[in-house]
């Protein structure tokens, strides 16, 4: 049985002009890790600031571990966020910050924050001003580790690392949340590169929930069709179209919620990778929305 | 399915006092950086200061005792470590699930402490001042020709409250930028500007300057250093918290 550890009820925030999110449910259960995915903008760090009691919702509540976070040290002191926008303290070195978050943490893993800082070779007597953007980047994917927050939040965490690195980051991350199971929520565009990773996904567009499932399921939600066009249209007809592209006489379509048909020869499937079912719902939600404002 | 809800684990110890601990070790993970660094420039301050005095004896002859209040500016570079505390530091307090309220009273902690120790060390430097004769050359720089108090409990009183009330001033307006960002400084400071001319100008309009001036002649110096100041302290304290309460990293 899987348990709840943090969940928002109809959150809406409205800035003056912008809604970042419009009325967002959605539940980060117990032990998994969680992808929040969505477009720049979307609201990802809106919601998982909410979460966290950094930001305030206009209306509906979020809650951690069943209260509700703002000033709630209890449940607060469970969580860790590593922001991609963060900045460390000008003056301090990189281990000043690595120092002070171990202070912060019961289950700070000491030696685990020392094999990091060897094998991403951060340079930790560097002031952090002076730290490149990858080294930055590290310095918050270690603290996120070795912290071993309860419920950890990587929001963008791999900015500037390179793909060596960035694999390195979910190695480890997969690794260490093996061994110490927790609450993870990684905020990510790279998609195809966390596929395997995560379990869930709640994909977030406009400040709307658009899709908020296991990442197992949605494996198999949509495929693509290719072959001529009619027998293309005959086969797609009365199936939600997420995407469409014609060359010539062919066609190729994403739909969503269809087997394969092994009884039309001259009709192609293929899986749909999760990344291209983000974007192609992504894209269909903006076009709907579209459509809906040329008609009103 | 989802049937249950993870509450916190009772088994972990918790206590606000780890959490004020942890908060203030934020800032103390550097502290020879920023505390260091104040002294540092106090130091180049009194050497700068010191051989334009010995310029002066040297070719003016020695005349009465000299001072000035180029002390003064320990007090705001102190304040203004405190103020980047409260900008730099407590983003990443919350980042890592410290409350505003721990933060809060483990950097006010924090500054109590840091303020009374560069207290002391003024208390002492200043016993070397009269010791020496003023480093020899008949000059007060910890004097400032008036803070001397007659014991060494006073004398560090002298010093602390007005250090401490500054850094909790400072720490305040910190938390003023952190709510509303420059702006909110920018009101704060226009306030208070208007707060001081319309003093300014009801003093001037009641004829009140004399008795104005014969107040700090008449009060002991140590309650214009230690006994009034506290009222700003506290003001700045309760107020900075109450600004922080809902500030955004």
């Amino acid at each position: 049985m899987s348990a709840t550890v943090a969940a928002m009820h109809g959150v809406t925030k409205r800035y003056s002009d912008v809604t970042a999110l419009d009325d967002v449910t959605f539940a980060l259960q117990e032990n998994r890790i969680h992808g929040l995915l969505g477009r720049n903008g979307a609201g990802k760090t809106t919601a998982m600031q909410i979460l966290t009691a950094q930001n305030f919702a206009t209306s509906g509540a979020a809650e951690i571990f069943g209260e509700r976070p703002y000033e709630n040290a209890r449940v607060l002191a469970r969580t860790c966020f590593i922001r991609e926008s963060l900045k460390y303290p000008d003056d301090y070195k990189a281990r000043h910050v690595l120092t002070a978050a171990s202070h912060v943490y019961p289950h700070w893993d000491r030696a685990f924050a020392d094999r990091l800082v060897e094998e991403f070779a951060l340079p930790v007597d560097r002031a952090c001003k002076k730290l490149s953007r990858g080294q930055h980047s590290v310095v918050g994917v270690i603290i996120g580790l070795a912290s071993r927050a309860p419920l950890t939040f990587f929001d963008e965490p791999y900015l500037g690392l390179d793909a060596v690195a960035r694999q390195m980051f979910y190695d480890h991350l997969l690794a260490d949340f093996a061994e110490n199971p927790r609450t993870v929520v990684l905020s990510t565009h790279l998609i195809d590169e966390v596929s395997d990773l995560i379990e869930h996904v709640v994909l977030i567009d406009k400040g709307r929930v658009l899709i908020d499932e296991e990442a197992e399921a949605l494996r198999g939600r949509a495929i693509t069709v290719t072959g001529p066009v009619e027998s293309v249209e005959r086969f797609a007809r009365g199936h939600v179209e997420l995407h469409r592209e014609q060359l010539g006489g062919f066609l190729r379509v994403t739909l969503s919620g269809v087997q394969p048909a092994s009884a039309e020869p001259n009709l192609q499937f293929e899986p749909v990778s999760l990344q291209q079912l983000v974007v192609r719902t992504t894209q269909q939600n903006s076009g709907a929305r579209l459509e809906k404002e040329v008609l009103s | 399915m989802t049937a249950a809800t993870v509450h916190p684990d009772p088994d972990t110890a918790f206590s606000s006092t780890d959490r004020v601990l942890a908060a203030a070790r934020l800032s103390t993970v550097a502290l020879r950086s920023r505390l260091g660094g104040a002294w540092v420039i106090l130091t180049a301050i009194f050497v700068v200061h010191q051989a334009i005095w010995w310029v002066i004896r040297a070719n003016v002859g020695a005349e009465e005792t000299g001072y000035t209040g180029a002390l003064a500016s320990f007090y705001f570079i102190v304040a203004s470590t405190f103020l980047a505390v409260m900008t730099q530091v407590m983003p990443f307090a919350l980042s890592l699930g410290i409350t505003r309220r721990h933060f809060y009273i483990g950097t006010s902690l924090l500054v109590a402490a840091e303020t009374l120790f560069s207290a002391v060390v003024l208390t002492l430097l200043l016993q070397i001042e009269r010791w020496t004769g003023g480093w020899g050359l008949g000059v007060q720089f910890f004097e400032m020709g008036f803070i001397g108090q007659p014991n060494l409990f006073l004398q560090v009183l002298a010093y602390w409250v007005p250090l401490m009330t500054i850094s909790f001033l400072f720490l305040a307006i910190g938390a003023v930028f952190r709510r509303w960002g420059q702006t909110g400084v920018w009101a704060v400071c226009i306030g208070l500007l208007v707060v001081v001319a319309a003093i300014v100008m009801y003093l001037t309009w009641q004829n009140a300057w004399f008795s104005f001036g014969r107040f700090f002649v008449e009060t002991p110096t140590i309650l214009l250093l230690a006994g009034y100041p506290l009222i700003l302290a506290a003001l700045s304290v309760a107020g900075g918290y109450l600004v922080l309460r809902r500030a955004q990293p």
